[in-house]
C-alpha cells in the first residue's frame, strides 16, 4: 500500500480520472446525497410542521418587512443568489433551513401589513408553525446545515462529525450566523472573539508576558486550529503538532543530521503555544527546563570542593547560551558528538 | 545547485496548475455566460465601505519590551472595511495599517460559486530581547563577549495566505490552490559556544536575517454520491536567506586542529505530501472519514530525510437521538535518514564524524467516546484513549524505551439544573506504561468544573477551575562518566487554574465585567548534578538533588467596561495587571549546589494595561475617534526589561 501511495498513481487518478469519469457517467446521479443508513428521528426535527405547506421565499418575504435588515448580508451571500432559480445555482431558500411557511403567513396581506404600519403596529409572522432552531439539540442544527453541504462537495468538514466540537454537541450556530456577512465565514480577526466566548482560560493565557500575538490580531487562531475537526488532537490544523508549528517557525522543520532526540517531534515538550510567564512560551525556565532530563554539569572541583561561583553561572544559567541549536542541528559540536552546540 | 531547484519548484508548480486549470477550464468556460445571462434578475446587495484614517503617536519610555509585537514608531494610520456585491461578483476588503510593519489585510473575491478567492495578508513587527550577560568570567577558562554591545534587535514576519478555488457548473467538483508564504527579516541575538570545558568562550553577536517560505497545496475534491473524495499535493520549501552558515575560529579539540568551521547553520529544507481523504455523506445515522498521506521531508544542507505514512479513520454512529458512538484510529510512521558520517569542513581542515542514528517511530492511537443524553438537561462523554508508541534504534540513545504505552479514561458531564445554570464537570485520567522522558508521569488526574450562573438578568457570573496531578516514581539520568543509567528519582506535579468571572449590566447602555484568573505549576524532583571524581580527573556518579521545587504563578485581573452615553457616543475602557511570578530552590544538603541556579530560575514580572477608546458620531457617515493605550512592564529581577509605552490614536472615519 505504501509502496502504491507513494507513487504517482493517485496524482494522475485524481487530476484526471476522476473528473472523466464524472462526466462519462452523467452528473445528475452522483449529486445526491445518499447516506449509509438515515437517521430519523433528527430528521423528523428539521423537516417542519407536516400540515404545511411550502411557499417559497418571495411569499415568506413579500409582506413582511421585519426581514429587511437580515436579508442585507444574506443577499449577498452564495446561499443569497440561490434564492432565485435564475442564479443557475442549487436552489435554496428561507424554508430550506425554516421549513414549510404556509402557516406561519396564514392571513397575512401585502394591505393587511401596510395598514397596521400606518397604524405603528409591526405585523409578525406565527413564527411558532416553523422550526424552532434554537431549541433544537446541536447534531439537528448541524444537520440543517449538513443537509446540503454534504450533497455538495466540502473542504472543512472531513472530520466534523467526530471532531470534539461535534462530541461536545457544539453546532455550525455557534459560530456562524447565516444571515450575517456575505460569505458566511467568520472574519480571520473576529476568531478570537469568537473562541474566546467559550475557551476563557485560554484567553487569560494570551494575557501572561510570553504569548503569541493573538490579542494584537496578528496571529488567529485558525492559523493553528481547523475548528471543524481534522485527524490530530486539539483540533491541530496540520498532522501534527511539529508541522502545524513550523507553518511559521520553518527553520526548525528540520530533519536535522543531529536531532535532540525525539523530543523535538512535540514542541509542546518545551513550549507553551498560548502564554507562559516565561520567555519564548517556555513550560519552565532554564536551567529547570532542562534538568528535568538531563544531568547537569559537573558543580565540583577537579580538587574537590565547590566551583567556583563562575563556572556555576557559566553552567546554570541559560543552557542555550551554549546549546543555541536545541531543536536540531547539521554541525558536530567541539567534542565531535552531536551535543547541539554548533 | 540553489538556482536548479528554485527552477525545479517553480516548474513543478507550473506544471500542476496547467493541469489543473486545464481540467476545470473548459466547465467554467460553459458556466460562464449562463451567470451573466442571469446578472440582472439576480438579487442584489448594497455595496458597504467604511473608510478611517488617523494618526498614531507612540511614547516609549525604557525598554521595547513593553510593545513587544509593535513598531514603536509614530505614523499615519488608516483602515478599510469594504464589500460590493454586484452579483453574481462579490467583493471584500477589510484591513488595516498601522504602519509599514503592522499591517492586516483580507482581501476576496467570488464569482456565483464557481470561482472563490481569498487573500489574507499580515505583517507584524517584533521586538527581541538583548540577554547580556551578566556574569564575570574567570579568565582564561571563562570569557563572555558581545560584539555587538547595546544593539537592539527585532523581526518583521510577513504572512500571506491566498486561497483560490475553482467549481465545476452545476456539479460539486472543485479544483483548488492554497499557498503560505512566510518571510521573517530583521536582526536577531545568536549566542553560542566557541571552545570547550576547559576553554569555555561564550558569544554574542547580531545575525541578520533574511528567511523565506513558501508552502503550496494544490487539490480536488468532488462528490461521488456516497463519497466525497478529495486528493492533494503539498509541496513546501525553506529558503534560509544568504546568511545561513556562520563561521568562526574554533580552538584545537581532541577531536580536531584548530581552524574557521562552520556553525549555527540555519539549512534549507523542503517537502512533499500526498493526501487522500474519503468521507461518507454526513446526514447518516453512520458517518465514516478515512484519511490517507504520506509526506517526505529533505534537508538539503546535510542530506538527512524523513518520510512519514500516516492514516486516519473516524467513525461516528448515532443509533439513537440521545445516544451517540464515536470511533478514531490514527496511525503514524515516521522513517528518520540521518547520514551515518558527517563531514565537518574547515578552512583548512575536513574532519569527519560518525553519527547516531536519528530515533524513527510508529505510533498507533485508537480512541472511543460515547455521548449520551438519558435527559434533556444532562449529557455524558465518556471517552476512551490508548497511544502504542514504538521507537526505533531507541537503544543507541540509552535512556529511552522501545515503546510507551499510554491508557486514558476521561469523562465528562454538561448539565443544565435550572434555566439560568450550567455545569460542566470533567474527570481524565491516564497511565502511561514505560514512560519516556521525565516530564511523562506514570499516572496523571485531572479534574474540572466550570460553572455559568445568571442569579438575575443583570448578573452573568463564571467560575472555572482545575486541577492536575502529575506523579512519576522512577525518573532516569543518563550520566556521562561514567556512562550509566542514574535511576530511581521521584518527580510530582501539580497544576491549579482558576478563572473567575462576573458581569453586571449596570443599565441598557453600561456593563462591566470583572475576573481574576490565577495559575499556578509546582513542580517537585529531583534533580542530578554531574560531579568530579575528586581528586581525580574523571567523572563520578551524579549529586542528586532531592525534591527541589519548582513553581510557576499568575494572577491577572481584568476591568472591562463599555457604556453608551448617547446614541452617537460609545466608550470602552479596559484595564489589567497581570502578576507573574516563579522560583527554584535547590536543596541546601548539597553544598556544590551552584549559587546562580536560584538566582537565574527567579521571576517577578507585573504588567499593566490600560485601553480607552472613544467614538462619537459626528452626523451621517462620520465617526471621529480618539484610542488610548498603555502598556507598563515591570520585571523586578532585571530592570533592563522594564519599560513603558503610550500609543494615541486619533481617527476620522468615513461611511459611504
Amino acid at each position: 500500500m505504501y509502496i502504491f501511495f507513494k507513487g504517482r498513481f493517485l496524482n494522475t487518478f485524481s487530476l484526471f480520472i476522476i473528473p472523466l469519469l464524472c462526466s462519462l457517467s452523467g452528473c445528475n446521479a452522483l449529486k445526491g446525497s445518499k447516506p449509509i443508513l438515515p437517521i430519523k428521528k433528527y430528521e423528523k426535527m428539521i423537516v417542519g410542521r407536516f400540515d404545511a405547506d411550502y411557499v417559497g421565499t418571495t411569499n415568506c418575504l413579500a409582506a413582511c418587512h421585519a426581514h429587511d435588515r437580515l436579508k442585507k448580508y444574506f443577499d449577498a451571500s452564495t446561499m443569497g443568489a440561490q434564492l432565485k432559480k435564475e442564479s443557475g445555482l442549487p436552489l435554496v431558500d428561507c424554508e430550506s433551513c425554516h421549513g414549510p411557511g404556509s402557516l406561519a403567513i396564514k392571513g397575512l396581506t401585502r394591505k393587511l401589513v401596510a395598514e397596521n404600519a400606518k397604524k405603528g403596529i409591526k405585523t409578525t409572522c406565527d413564527y411558532k408553525t416553523l422550526i424552532d432552531l434554537k431549541a433544537l439539540p446541536a447534531p439537528a442544527q448541524s444537520l440543517i446545515c449538513l443537509k446540503c453541504h454534504t450533497a455538495n462537495a466540502t473542504f472543512n468538514l472531513h472530520n466534523w462529525n467526530a471532531s470534539i466540537h461535534a462530541v461536545n454537541g457544539v453546532s455550525c450556530f455557534d459560530c456562524h450566523t447565516v444571515h450575517k456577512s456575505p460569505d458566511l465565514k467568520v472574519r480571520p480577526i473576529d476568531t478570537a472573539r469568537l473562541c474566546f466566548r467559550c475557551h476563557q482560560t485560554t484567553q487569560v493565557e494570551f494575557s501572561l508576558p510570553s504569548h503569541h500575538p493573538v490579542n494584537e490580531g496578528r496571529v488567529f487562531c485558525t492559523d493553528c486550529h481547523n475548528p471543524h475537526g481534522g485527524s490530530s488532537a486539539m483540533l491541530l490544523r496540520k498532522k501534527t503538532i511539529k508541522a502545524t508549528c513550523v507553518q511559521c517557525h520553518p527553520e526548525k522543520r528540520g530533519p536535522f543530521v543531529f536531532e535532540h532526540a525525539d523530543v523535538a517531534a512535540d514542541c509542546m515538550n518545551c513550549h507553551t503555544p498560548h502564554g507562559s510567564v516565561n520567555n519564548n512560551l517556555l513550560v519552565a525556565r532554564q536551567p529547570f527546563l532542562c534538568l528535568q532530563c538531563h544531568v547537569g554539569h559537573r558543580i565540583n572541583s577537579p580538587a574537590g570542593g565547590k566551583a567556583s561561583a563562575a563556572i556555576g553561572s557559566a553552567f546554570y544559567s541559560k543552557c542555550t547560551d551554549c546549546h543555541s541549536n536545541i531543536h536540531g542541528s547539521d554541525t558536530p559540536s567541539f567534542s565531535g558528538k552531536g551535543r547541539l552546540t554548533q | 545547485m540553489k538556482r536548479s531547484r528554485a527552477r525545479r519548484f517553480l516548474r513543478e508548480c507550473l506544471s500542476l496548475g496547467l493541469i489543473v486549470c486545464g481540467t476545470v477550464a473548459p466547465a467554467l468556460a460553459e458556466g460562464t455566460p449562463k451567470g451573466v445571462e442571469n446578472n440582472a434578475r439576480l438579487p442584489s446587495c448594497q455595496s458597504k465601505t467604511q473608510f478611517f484614517a488617523g494618526y498614531r503617536w507612540v511614547n516609549l519610555d525604557d525598554s521595547e519590551r513593553a510593545g513587544e509585537y509593535q513598531d514603536l514608531h509614530s505614523s499615519l494610520t488608516a483602515g478599510i472595511d469594504a464589500f460590493s456585491c454586484p452579483l453574481p461578483y462579490r467583493f471584500h476588503l477589510n484591513g488595516e495599517f498601522l504602519n509599514k510593519n503592522d499591517v492586516y489585510a483580507d482581501t476576496g473575491y467570488a464569482y456565483s460559486d464557481l470561482l472563490l478567492f481569498r487573500d489574507i495578508f499580515i505583517r507584524v513587527h517584533h521586538n527581541l530581547e538583548h540577554s547580556d550577560y551578566q556574569h564575570s568570567g574567570e579568565p582564561p577558562e571563562i570569557n563572555y563577549e558581545d560584539r555587538n554591545v547595546g544593539a537592539r534587535y527585532s523581526t518583521n514576519i510577513s504572512n500571506n495566505f491566498l486561497s483560490l478555488r475553482l467549481k465545476a457548473p452545476d456539479f460539486p467538483f472543485h479544483i483548488f490552490l492554497k499557498h503560505r508564504y512566510v518571510a521573517k527579516e530583521g536582526s536577531i541575538q545568536q549566542r553560542f559556544l566557541l571552545g570547550g570545558f576547559e576553554n569555555i568562550h561564550k558569544i554574542s553577536e547580531t545575525r541578520q536575517i533574511d528567511w523565506r517560505s513558501n508552502a503550496i497545496t494544490l487539490g480536488v475534491n468532488s462528490h461521488l454520491g456516497p463519497l466525497e473524495i478529495e486528493y492533494t499535493h503539498d509541496f513546501s520549501r525553506f529558503d534560509p536567506g544568504n546568511n545561513n552558515v556562520l563561521y568562526d575560529f574554533y580552538p584545537a579539540a581532541a577531536t580536531r586542529p584548530a581552524d574557521i568551521y562552520p556553525h549555527n547553520v540555519i539549512p534549507e529544507t523542503e517537502s512533499r505530501a500526498n493526501s487522500l481523504k474519503l468521507h461518507t455523506s454526513y446526514t447518516g445515522r453512520i458517518v465514516a472519514s478515512v484519511t490517507l498521506d504520506n509526506g517526505h521531508r529533505k534537508n538539503n544542507y546535510s542530506g538527512a530525510v524523513a518520510d512519514t505514512w500516516q492514516g486516519a479513520v473516524d467513525v461516528s454512529w448515532v443509533p439513537a437521538p440521545s445516544l451517540m458512538f464515536f470511533f478514531k484510529y490514527r496511525h503514524r510512521d515516521l522513517a528518520l535518514d540521518n547520514p551515518d558520517f558527517v563531514t565537518l569542513k574547515g578552512l583548512a581542515h575536513t574532519m569527519t564524524y560518525p553519527v547516531r542514528r536519528s530515533i524513527s517511530s510508529r505510533k498507533d492511537i485508537f480512541s472511543w467516546s460515547a455521548s449520551f443524553r438519558p435527559i434533556s438537561r444532562l449529557t455524558i462523554i465518556p471517552a476512551y484513549h490508548f497511544e502504542h508508541l514504538a521507537r526505533q534504534d531507541s537503544a543507541a540513545w540509552r535512556i529511552l524505551p522501545e515503546y510507551t504505552n499510554i491508557h486514558s479514561i476521561k469523562l465528562t458531564a454538561y448539565t443544565r439544573p435550572l434555566n439560568k445554570l450550567k455545569f460542566k464537570a470533567i474527570y481524565d485520567y491516564k497511565y502511561y506504561d514505560h514512560p519516556a522522558y521525565n516530564i511523562e508521569p506514570d499516572s496523571s488526574n485531572q479534574v474540572r468544573f466550570s460553572t455559568t450562573y445568571l442569579p438575575i438578568p443583570q448578573v452573568t457570573a463564571l467560575l472555572d477551575y482545575s486541577l492536575t496531578l502529575n506523579v512519576r516514581n522512577h525518573i532516569r539520568y543518563l550520566n556521562v562518566e561514567p556512562d550509566t543509567v542514574v535511576d530511581g528519582g521521584k518527580r510530582t506535579s501539580r497544576n491549579d487554574r482558576f478563572l473567575g468571572s462576573l458581569s453586571f449590566m449596570l443599565s441598557p447602555k453600561a456593563s462591566l465585567t470583572a475576573s481574576w484568573a490565577y495559575y499556578r505549576g509546582e513542580i517537585e524532583q529531583d534533580l542530578a548534578y554531574g560531579k568530579w571524581d575528586a581528586p581525580g580527573w574523571d567523572g563520578d556518579l551524579p549529586y542528586i538533588d532531592p525534591g527541589v521545587p519548582y513553581t510557576n504563578e499568575s494572577n491577572s485581573y481584568t476591568l472591562s467596561l463599555n457604556f453608551r452615553p448617547r446614541d452617537d457616543t460609545t466608550c470602552t475602557a479596559d484595564i489589567s495587571h497581570t502578576i507573574s511570578a516563579g522560583k527554584l530552590l535547590p536543596g541546601t544538603a548539597i553544598t556544590e549546589t551552584p549559587d546562580s541556579l536560584t538566582s537565574f530560575s527567579a521571576l517577578k514580572i507585573s504588567e499593566t494595561e490600560l485601553s480607552i477608546k472613544i467614538t462619537k458620531q459626528l452626523r451621517p457617515g462620520w465617526e471621529v475617534g480618539l484610542k488610548l493605550l498603555s502598556h507598563i512592564y515591570n520585571d523586578e529581577i532585571d530592570d533592563r526589561q522594564d519599560g513603558t509605552v503610550y500609543i494615541t490614536t486619533f481617527s476620522l472615519k468615513r461611511s459611504f
